[in-house]
Order: C-alpha cells, then structure tokens, then sequence
C-alpha cells in the first residue's frame, strides 16, 4: 500500500472530524477495545456492529494477500481485513481464538480481523493525546488514555485507502 | 537505534529498559504502558554492541520473531556482549507452549504474549525489576 495515500487520506479524515466536532478532536463516547498487532486499539462503539468468530471466508479473486475474503452477515457480504498481514505484506493465517469485528467505514461495513477483544469502555472527556508512531499510524486518529492507559484509537474509512473495489 | 521519548520523562533513578523490537507501535505501546521506566529500542541485534557501550539496562525486554536474528540468537548475542547478567523478558505474539519453550532455552526470567494488556506487562516488569519500574 502506499502509506502517503493512507496518510492524506487519514488527515482528510481527522479534519472532517475536526469540521464536525469544533477545533479539538475530542475522544468518542465509548470505544470497543480489541488487541491487534498485539497493542490495544480501540474501534468508536458508533461504528461497530458486531464481533463474529474468526469465520471461513471466500477468497476474492486478484484481492491482495491482507484481503482473507468475504463473510456472510445478515444476508450481506463483507470483506474481512488482516491488518497484520498488511503491515507484514504477506498473507497470514489468523489463530482459530481471533476475532472479525464488522464495522461501518464510510458507507459501507468491513470485517477486522483483531486477536482478541476486551470489551467496552466509556471514553468520554478521556484524554486524547497525537496519533502513535509505527506501523499503524496511518489507520489511528490518535491515543486515548483510559484509566492511566493508551488505547490506540482506529479510524475504519481509514483502512478503506487502497482497497482494491471488488473487495468491498 | 530508536529512543522513546519516555527518556524525557526519566530520570536517573528511572529504570531503564531495552525493548528489542521490530515494531514501532508495539514500542510506542510498551513505552506508554511503563511511563516510569526509561524505555529505549533497538530495531535489530546490529546496534547492540555500540548500545551497550554506552547503556547499562537493567532488564531486556526480547521479541522472539525479527528479521535477520531469531529471539534466542538475540539473547546468546547478548550473553556473550555483555558479562552482566541481564534478565530478558521474552514478548512475543507466538503461541504460549512455544513461548515458554524458547523462554527455557534462552534462559529468560519471563515471558508474556502480547496480548495488548498493559497491566499484564506492569506485572512482569514489577515482578523482575520490583515497584520502582511502576511507581516513581
């Protein structure tokens, strides 16, 4: 992927927040805290839909590696997204004990593959402090601290950067 | 070598860690999870050498699985840089048989699989380095 799209993409996301929410981006409601690359990241309540078990997924043809393929919600089908595998480049076979978390990205749903979920935390007036360094920047909108610790606060439209059409 | 900037907030009573890890977010995620340590970072074994030349840290906390040098190379590389004993405490996403089986070879006084849980890892470092590394 090319990480000055996700980037320009991302800043584009965080001012429309901005737009939306006055001159400080503030800290969501509630966020739904899941383990991914072995870090929590914290996904707004507003914006999940559910938490599935790591599901069998048809493969879509041509989708890169980090693609695992499709799942059937509610009569729908999303692509489910390995974050790990797009960080790493490669394809990746998510433990059985994984997770899918469905969640809305602009105006359509995606799957994320997370290891784990925590469950849910109230974040409102949390501190929300710059976006974290690393591999995961370009998805995070910045770090919520919750009780002393950092949640690495996701934005899904973010993941939506790069993601071939037919995938979704 | 990569420095965190929790050394701005450390002090010299601050413990002071080595966290070897490929992974930027996962350092960026230890070095806020212990905000009274003084967390520092190489990326690979090459800088270790001239790392140790010039820190003397108190625990080593080890992925297992990073490019170029497998965690127990690392942790023999180590052994034979420095005459100290240092503890290493191994964090890995690796299953946890596998976890503890490398934890044996390489002789490490913990290990925790990245789970994602800071408080997880407050107790390990609090175990081998004692409450200085929690509380200031």
């Amino acid at each position: 992927m090319t990480r000055t799209g996700a980037d320009a993409a991302l800043a584009a996301l965080r001012g429309r927040l901005v737009t939306l929410e006055g001159p400080t981006l503030r800290a969501p409601a509630a966020l739904v805290v899941c383990a991914v690359h072995g870090v929590r990241v914290g996904v707004d309540l507003a914006l999940c839909r559910e938490v599935l078990p790591l599901a069998a997924t048809t493969p879509v043809p041509e989708a890169p590696p980090w693609v695992l393929g499709l799942v059937r919600v509610a009569e729908r089908e999303i692509a489910v997204l390995d974050l790990v595998g797009r960080i790493e480049g490669s394809s990746r076979l998510p433990a059985l004990d994984e997770h899918i978390l469905v969640v809305h990205a602009d105006d359509r749903e995606l799957g994320i593959v997370v290891e784990s979920v925590f469950g849910v935390v109230a974040t409102e007036g949390a501190s929300l402090q710059e976006p974290p360094v690393g591999e995961l920047a370009s998805w995070m909108l910045g770090v919520v601290e919750h009780e002393g610790d950092p949640i690495f606060w996701l934005e899904p439209a973010a993941l939506l950067v790069d993601l071939p059409g037919d995938a979704t | 070598m990569g420095n965190l900037k929790n050394e701005e907030v450390g002090s010299s009573r601050a413990c002071r860690l080595l966290l070897v890890d490929d992974s930027a977010t996962v350092a960026e995620f230890v070095s806020r999870a212990l905000p009274h340590c003084n967390v520092e970072r190489l990326e690979n074994f090459v800088d270790l050498p001239a790392y140790l030349r010039k820190a003397s840290p108190e625990a080593v906390i080890l992925d297992v699985e990073m490019p170029g040098l497998s965690g127990q190379g690392f942790a023999q590389y180590l052994r034979r840089c420095t005459k100290a004993e240092i503890p290493i405490v191994l964090y890995s996403s690796v299953d946890s048989a596998r976890l503890a089986a490398i934890s044996d070879e390489v002789g490490a006084v913990a290990a925790l699989r990245k789970t994602g849980d800071p408080a997880a890892l407050r107790d390990i470092i609090h175990k081998v380095l004692g409450p200085r590394a929690i509380h200031p």
